[in-house]
């Protein structure tokens, strides 16, 4: 019976050693992923915290997917331009892609554009007219 | 000269609007180089902005997606050629 609780013990460290060795590996792999999407500004008029919430969000957003998944451009820029709208104010805009661009009139300290992984991204904002009706 | 017929993808501009609108993308393109999509956006834009006011907005190329605001009837998405086009106003100041 001692010998029996010895197995089990012995196969309790085993199952604890293996269940260790694939959290380290994924916390590594995730270092290796994160650090995979670098962020590269190309063109900036924002202060920065804004600009750190942008990258933030387009970072959780690609890491997100499935390393298989094709980029859905819509989505991200869907994404970033709701999380703009709501958190500081109407109206941004954003434009995501890999062959694009562009020419545009921005509101001071509304505007980005940066790279990641191999995507690139416009963000940029305009005043809101009041409404004349 | 057109380089192959225009194809709009979606709009709410007046038909006068868009016509203009391909107008300009087409002489852009007898002016720019296919790659040089920046210049052809600024183009465009100008033309827009000086015609019809101020806060116009263009994007072209082969590969984007994108998410914006615009006024009314100031929006429109067509392919010319091998490139993308979108012009809208966003609400100006």
């Amino acid at each position: 019976m001692e010998e029996a609780e010895k197995e089990l013990e012995r196969r309790s460290k085993f199952l604890n050693s293996l269940i260790q060795q694939k959290k380290k590996a994924a916390i590594e792999s995730e270092h290796e992923h994160e650090s995979s999407l670098k962020v590269d500004v190309r063109a900036c008029d924002m202060p920065l915290p804004l600009q750190n919430r942008a990258f933030q969000c387009a970072r959780l957003y690609l890491e997100s997917m499935p390393p298989a998944n094709k980029l859905d451009s819509k989505r991200l820029a869907l994404a970033l331009k709701k999380e703009f709208d709501s958190s500081y104010g109407p109206a941004w805009h954003c434009i995501v892609g890999t062959s694009f661009g562009s020419y545009v009139t921005h509101s001071v300290g509304g505007f980005l554009y940066f790279s990641i992984d191999k995507v690139y991204i416009l963000l940029f904002k305009t005043a809101v007219e009041p409404l004349d009706h | 000269m057109l380089e192959g017929k225009a194809m709009v993808k979606e709009t709410d501009m007046s038909t006068k609007m868009q016509i203009h609108a391909m107008a300009s993308a087409s002489q852009a393109l007898d002016l720019y180089d296919v790659y040089d999509c920046i210049s052809i956006a600024a183009h465009i834009k100008k033309e827009f902005d000086s015609v019809y006011g101020n806060g116009w907005q263009c994007v072209v190329g082969s590969n984007f997606g994108c998410y914006f605001t615009h006024s009314s009837g100031t929006f429109i998405y067509f392919a010319l050629a091998t490139l993308n086009f979108l012009i809208f106003k966003g609400t100006s100041s």
